[in-house]
Formats: C-alpha cells, structure tokens, sequence
C-alpha cells in the first residue's frame, strides 16, 4: 500500500472510529470560529481547529478535525502525530497507531513520535514493537531520560538482562540515573546473580529517590534472600519512615521477618493488628505466626477472621484445617482441606492433611 | 498424622539487633581523591535516603584525634546564571534527579586548611553520619581524601562560552548568534582562587584554539579575518598586559585565495616558541572538502567537527614559511591533531585514511554520535620533528586499531606519557569521549579513573607534569573543567573540579595551562585592524 493509500486508510479508521456523540458534542472554539465559517476551509484551518480543540481538551474532536485537515493534506507528518496524540489522549489507543505510524513514515527520527509510540505499543501488549520504537528514541537522543528508561524497562520485561545493563552503563546516556533505570539495573543486576551489584544499585536508586516503594521492596527482597535480614528490615523501617502507616510496606515487612526473625516478625504482627485489624491478610499472617509458635486458639480465631473477610485463599483454609486438626477439631479440619483443594492448592501437604483427618474421624 | 502448617521454612530467631546503619551515596569528592595544595574548600555532595539531618567526623588514622562537626547542610543549587545569556528554559542548567536529591557542605576555610594540612602524610577519611528526627543515627558513608605535596604550580588560560545555538535567517543552524559573539571571554585561574579573573573579551573578532609554548612566553590563537577568512593566527608574547595587534597575525592564506587553504584545526606552537604546527587542507582541496562538520540546536551538544581530510604543516616564525611536514603530509590520509613533545623532538598526531567530508546518500546527522555522521576512526602515530624534516610515522600501539577513534594526543611534560580520547567516532564534541593514558612509546592503554559520566576532553598537563586539566560534562551539560593527580607511574586520581570557573549557564573550554605565575596575565587587548564582524564559530 503506497503513502497516500495508507493514509487514507488512517483518516478512514479515524471516522469510524469515533462514537457519534463525541461527533456531535464537539464546540468550536471562539478564537477558531470565523476561519471554520467558510464554504471550505481549508487543511491549515482543521489543522488550527485541531489545536485548539486539543488546547480545551476536547480530544476527540480534535482528532477529526486533524483527519479532516490529513483528507485535504495527506503528507504532514505532524498532523498525523497529532492526530495520534489526540486518539491517545482521547482513549482510542488502537486507532492511534495509523496515524503515528504513518507520520514516523514520513518523517523517521523524532524523539517525541518514538516515545509516543513506544507508549502505544506497551498499552497494546505489543512488546516487541514497543522495544523497537525505545530503541529508536534513545538512538534518536540517548541523553532523554524518558527514551532510556523505557527501553530499559523493556530489556528488563523480556529478561534481555546483560543488555539492560550494558544500556544503562552506556556513557553516552548513563549520566545520572532516573528512579526508573536504578530500579531496572539492580533487577537486571539481580537476575544475573550479581548480588553486590545490584544491592549498590538500588542504595544509589533509593538515596536519589527516598520514596521509591518499588526500589525498597525490590532492595528488601534481595537483601533478604541473600540472608542480610538486618539489612532489609533497616529498608523497610527507612521506607515506614518515610512512609508512615504503609500497610503494605507493613505486610511486605511482617512477611520477610516471619521467614527469619520470629521475635520481629511478633511485634511487627501486632503492630499491623492493631493499625489494619480488618486486612485479611494481616490476620493471616498473625495465624500463621501463632500457629508456629503453638498458640492454636488465638491463630483459630485469626485464621477464621481472615477467611470471613476473603474466602478465597486457599493457604488460609488449609492453615486453618492444621489448626482445628490440632485441635481435634477433625470435621472442621476436614472441611477447611477440602475447601483449600477445591479452591486449587494441590500441594501433596494438603492432600495428606486431609487423609489423616479423615482417617482420625474413622471410629 | 502430619498436620504440618503450609509455611515456608523459616530460619532461627535472633534477637532484635540495633538497626542497620543505612548506606549514604557520598558523590563528590569520589573515594581515593587527591587535591591539590591551596585548592579553595570543594563542596561535599552526598545523598541520604535516611537522614534529616548530619554530622561529618574527619579522622587522621588514628594518629590525631578526629575532627567532629555538625553539618549545616543545604539542597544542591546551581551557582548564579549569567543574565546575558540565554533565557530559553530549555537552555538553562536543570536538576538531574540526583542532584535534585543531593545534600551538600563546604567546609569553612580554617576546617579546610585543617584537612589539608594534615591529610599529606596520610588520608583523612571523612564520615558523614546521618540521624533522623529523634537524633538517632540512622546512615553512615565515608571516603578518604589525601592532599597532594605537588603544587599545580601554574594557572589555567581557559575560554568561558555561552552555550546558545541558533538558527540565522537561511536556516542554517549557528553554534553562536553573531551578535552574541562578545559574551565569549577568556579567564585565568590559579586553582588557589576562588574565581578567575576575565583576561579577554569584547573581542572585536572571533578567538577559537589557543596553544602556548611551554615557556609560558608565546601565545598562538586563531583569529577570524575580514570575509570570514579564517587563515589568520595571532602569535604574541605572553605578559601581564598584552596586545594582540595586526602586525602580530600570520596569513595562512599566502596564495591569496582566501578561505581555501587552511584547516586551521588545533594548531601547536613550539615548546621554545619559534615553529607552530597546525593542520591544512593541502595543495589538493578545497577547505571545504576537508573537514565534517553539523551544528545542533540542542545546547548539550551543539557542534560536531573533525577533519577528513588534511596534513600537517609547520611554520617557522623565524623564516615566515610554512611548510608540510614528512611523514604527516600525505594526501591519502587525514592527519591532524599534531602536538610537540616537551623537547620538541617528536610529533604525535592522528591519523586516518582520508575520504570526503560527507557520506553520499547518508540522512543528515541529528546528533552527535548519530549513525548519520561520515564514520571516521583515527589512530594515534609519531614521527620525529626532525627540525621540519620529520620522518616515517610509526603508529602508538595502545592508542591505534583499537576500536575506537584516538584523538587530540597531549604528552606528559616528562615524555613518558601520551593521553589521548577515545570515543566512538570522529573528534569534537562527543558524549562518550574519555580520557586514556598510555606509553609515549606505546603500550596497553588505560581508561582515565578521573573520567565523569559524560564528555571527557581538552585535556593539559600542568609545566610540573604532576596535574591534567581536563572538561566534561560529568556534572552539567554546561562544561566544566577538572584536575586530576597523575603520579610517576602514570596513575591518576578522581576528578577535582574547579568550581566557580565560570556562571552556571556558560561552558569552560580549551583548558590550557601556561606556564607563568599566577597572575602572569592580567588582560589581553585586541587591536587587529580591519577585524571584521564576528563569523560565530565557537568549536574551535
């Protein structure tokens, strides 16, 4: 299909595409009216008509009119961006690609249609293009932090690791780290087993940018596994001081001290119990935590708590089926292990579980 | 019966220890730096995801006690800006996100002469300790600095430059608006100073490379001539108050037709001040069929440029005749970049096979470092001065074939040592360019520790050999110029900067160390008659 075909196909799929009513709801903006009362306007005043509309966020009809300018002057590369800027803001994120395509067609390296249609590309899924059109921006400007951190993010995604790294050490771009490329390379880092690496790059990333919740999970997580508990729980109490009363930076923390430190793990369940008592996992937590320690009544009391909130986790019905199984409670064990396999655990703990249950209920 | 929990495994308790002590990202000065004696007190810059508030302990190896103080520490700013400068925002030095998150501390001039003092024998490691609001101490870094018993000994004649691209009328892009053209100047700084006094400005024409000899008693410096010739190179004496005056200029342009001989791209003078090396386009081309050249919009980096083409010539103030120089002068390939050794015995220049400026059906280069450029890669060679004689060139193992283009060579004043710039492709300006070391005699080349992020070039060795001079843009895209520490064995230490060298919105470029006392130049006058209109061009 040659350039004016394709076009035309764009301008096409831009008209159908738009809903009726937003045909209809569209208001002339003043400063453009006298030029659009004319018999017929020409390409120039539905392209004006397109950035004032765009200029009052009316989106959707800016992006008829940019078709309407393209139908009269197919070869303008950036009223076809605008077009697809205007379908992007506009919510038609399909349609946005012709357009933006069409204009990249025309005009090549341009770093703001690359980043626009790289943007476009991840919303759709579409990774491989998405890669292509990262890679094209930071070809197109190495130095433009948004180019650089969405190709490292792909990289990242598609676990092109060693690439990720070799981008974000590049000196041609690497001059001082964005939240997003500190996070990409310690994963990056992380993934290939370069603990150290990666540790010094999510310190560095966290020291630029403190409130990071993505940096300090993923710092903790590593510092953990790599049995540097002290050092994790120090992320964590950073980040609660930076963020007071985070559940979820709470539950991350009461999670990774319940596999190592059980002292910690006691006091950090409390504390949630007393700030989140209605969070069905900080109850399941806590169940878990007495049920280690042999406090049965009370992790019974939490566990239930938890499943009356969300019934739906299947670790919780089989903790409590151990739970009421210890208890000699065997029909309520019974029924919770059953209730866990039906809800897809199918680990052979539960199903062993459940056969001793089941035989303990035999007179 | 099993009844075993659905738990992960998990490990032995421990009792709940002190917390962690947060590592902080001390940025400046790096681990290992070495400053010079008398150097103003540099700006600490650390970031601290934990603390509110610091103190910084600075101890002596425990052979004295440390040092303790309170840190009144302040958000990272840039200096002020110059108003004459551009007032376009994108223009304008903007916050990284890490400087947006930088802490920073000078210290007072006692504490620092402190440090100095005693940081000769051995380092002085500075801690900085964060605490949080209830005063507990929550984050901790340390770097060791030491205090060199080598002076620079000599000042720095550098050019302060707008950085302010334009398009003129015809579309052309231009690296300098013409009118804009007496915002650049010239400044001298002893690196003991906290400023540099401005030595030239309101230049009636355009001032590009300067050289001296390394007497510190002859300057060089292209001067743009009437009708855009730009075949015009001043050579004066170095003094407190100099001139430079018409009957000061050479005319490259001795055949008459002007702009169609010289290069003129980095010319050299002479240690002992009588010969100047530069490079020309030869008796085959035409000026401009010998040398790539694109201008940007874009402030970071405004200006590609490096010759395709050329050979090197030298001209003899003696004899008023240039002539080529054997072994650099053959048309098959481009040489350039020609500097002296200290005894004026050795030429070392680059070289690459010669080919036309511009690549046919090549789209045009949007950038520096854009596929689009004419692809070029020098290599470094030497031949023997020879007095004008010169001899075969024989290539620097280390700084030749090696991937990378070696470019703009500078040998140490004890002849042991060429630092030369590797960088991708072509010359000036590049972002990946860095410095590297290696054997006057060849060797394994060695990537510079001093080397920032971005930008690395215009190096200059101090007369004592013990200190480089060198600009990047590590730090802002508005050049900045560094020291480094290099010791006997060819070693060099983190980047000092040399703050204050000029306003935050203005670039420091061809850092050139002269060989005279501090305040061996006080101002430089321009008399050329007939100094036509400023041409713009601020690349070379």
């Amino acid at each position: 299909m040659n350039r004016a075909a394709r076009i035309a196909c764009v301008v096409l799929s831009v008209a159908t595409a738009m809903p009726l009513a937003a045909q209809q709801g569209c208001t002339t903006p003043a400063s453009i009216r006298a030029r659009m009362s004319v018999a017929a306007p020409d390409a120039s005043a539905f392209e004006d008509l397109g950035i004032a509309l765009a200029a009052e966020k009316q989106y959707a009809c800016a992006a008829m009119a940019f078709a309407d300018s393209l139908r009269l002057k197919p070869d303008s590369a950036n009223v076809l961006f605008m077009l697809g800027t205007s379908l992007v803001f506009s919510g038609h994120i399909q349609e946005a690609v012709g357009p933006l395509q069409a204009s990249e067609a025309i005009e090549g390296r341009n770093l703001k249609l690359h980043l626009v249609l790289a943007s476009v590309f991840d919303q759709l899924h579409r990774g491989a293009e998405a890669k292509a059109e990262w890679r094209a921006a930071a070809d197109t400007d190495p130095l433009s932090p948004e180019a650089v951190d969405g190709l490292a993010q792909e990289l990242v995604l598609e676990q092109e690791y060693q690439a990720a790294i070799d981008l974000l050490n590049d000196r041609t771009s690497a001059r001082q780290r964005t939240e997003v490329q500190s996070l990409n390379l310690g994963i990056a880092y992380a993934a290939l087993g370069k603990t150290a690496l990666a540790v010094d790059a999510f310190r560095d990333g966290l020291n630029t940018t403190p409130d990071s919740l993505t940096i300090a999970a993923e710092l903790a997580d590593l510092l953990a596994q790599a049995g540097r508990v002290d050092e994790a729980d120090a992320v964590f109490v950073l980040t609660l001081e930076r963020h007071p009363g985070d559940v979820d930076v709470e539950l991350h923390r009461f999670r990774t001290l319940l596999a190592a430190d059980p002292a910690r793990a006691k006091a950090a369940g409390e504390e949630l119990l007393r700030r989140a008592p209605r969070n069905w996992e900080v109850l399941y937590l806590n169940g878990v935590l007495e049920t280690e320690e042999g406090d049965l009544a009370q992790a019974r009391s939490h566990l239930e708590a938890s499943i009356a909130i969300n019934e739906s986790v299947p670790l919780a019905h089989s903790l409590l089926g151990v739970v009421l199984g210890r208890m000699r409670d065997y029909a309520g064990a019974k029924q919770q292990f059953e209730r866990a396999i039906a809800l897809g655990d199918t680990s052979q703990e539960v199903h062993k579980n459940l056969e001793g249950v089941t035989r303990a209920m035999q007179p | 019966m099993l009844l075993a929990p659905a738990l992960a495994t998990r490990g032995q308790g421990t009792a709940s220890p002190a917390r962690a002590l947060w590592k902080l990202s001390i940025d400046y000065p790096e681990d290992g730096s070495i400053f010079p004696p008398g150097i103003p007190p540099p700006t600490f810059l650390w970031r601290d995801a934990a603390g509110s508030s610091w103190r910084v302990e600075i101890a002596y190896g425990g052979k004295s006690a440390p040092i303790k103080l309170p840190l009144k520490a302040e958000r990272f700013h840039f200096g002020p800006s110059d108003p004459r400068c551009s007032r376009n925002p994108d223009q304008q030095p903007k916050l990284t996100p890490q400087q947006a998150a930088t802490w920073t501390w000078t210290p007072d001039r006692a504490t620092w002469s402190a440090i100095q003092a005693r940081s000769v024998q051995q380092p002085a490691t500075i801690t900085i300790t964060g605490y949080n609001n209830a005063h507990a101490a929550v984050s901790r870094a340390q770097v060791a600095i030491t205090t060199s018993r080598d002076p620079v000994g000599a000042p720095i004649f550098y050019r302060d430059v707008p950085l302010m691209p334009t398009e003129n009328i015809s579309g052309n892009v231009q690296p300098l608006a013409e009118s804009a053209n007496p915002l650049i100047q010239w400044r001298l700084r002893d690196i003991r100073q906290p400023q540099s006094p401005v030595v030239l400005q309101n230049m009636p024409t355009c001032g590009n490379c300067h050289s001296f000899s390394d007497d510190g008693k002859t300057l060089g410096m292209d001067i743009d001539g009437p009708a855009n010739d730009k075949g015009l190179y001043a050579i004066v004496p170095v003094g407190k108050h100099m001139s430079i005056q018409s009957k000061d200029l050479v005319h490259w342009n001795t055949d008459g037709r002007v702009g169609t001989v010289r290069v003129g791209f980095m010319s050299r003078v002479s240690p002992d001040g009588r010969y100047v090396l530069s490079t020309f386009a030869g008796p085959t081309y035409r000026l401009l069929d010998t040398f790539y050249v694109t201008n940007f919009l874009d402030h970071r980096f405004l200006q590609v440029f490096y010759p395709t083409r050329g050979i090197l010539e030298w001209y003899d103030r003696s004899t008023a005749l240039r002539q080529p120089l054997p072994g650099a002068d053959d048309p098959a390939y481009v040489q350039t970049d020609g500097v002296w050794s200290h005894d004026g015995q050795w030429i070392v220049f680059a070289r690459a096979a010669a080919r036309p400026p511009r690549e046919k059906g090549k789209p045009p280069a949007l950038r520096a470092n854009d596929p689009g450029e004419t692809q070029i890669q020098y290599d470094l060679y030497r031949i023997p001065f020879n007095g004008g004689k010169g001899g075969t060139p024989e290539r620097i193992e280390g700084a030749a074939q090696n991937g990378m283009s070696n470019t703009f060579p500078k040998i140490s004043p004890d002849g042991k040592w060429i630092v030369f710039v590797g960088c991708r492709n072509g010359q000036l300006m590049r972002p990946d360019s860095q410095l590297y070391i290696v054997p006057f005699q060849g060797g394994a080349a060695r990537r510079m520790r001093a080397n920032l992020l971005l930008m690395n070039s215009w190096h200059s060795f101090s007369p004592n050999g013990h200190w480089m001079v060198f600009s990047s843009k590590g730090r802002s895209f508005f050049t900045q110029m560094y020291l480094t520490h290099i010791d006997a064995d060819g070693n060099d230490s983190p980047a000092i900067l040399i703050d204050n060298a000029t306003a935050a919105n203005r670039a420091v470029n061809l850092p050139e160390f002269v060989n005279i006392g501090a305040n061996g130049i006080e101002d430089i006058a321009v008399q050329v008659v007939g100094a036509h209109k400023p041409t713009g061009k601020t690349g070379r």
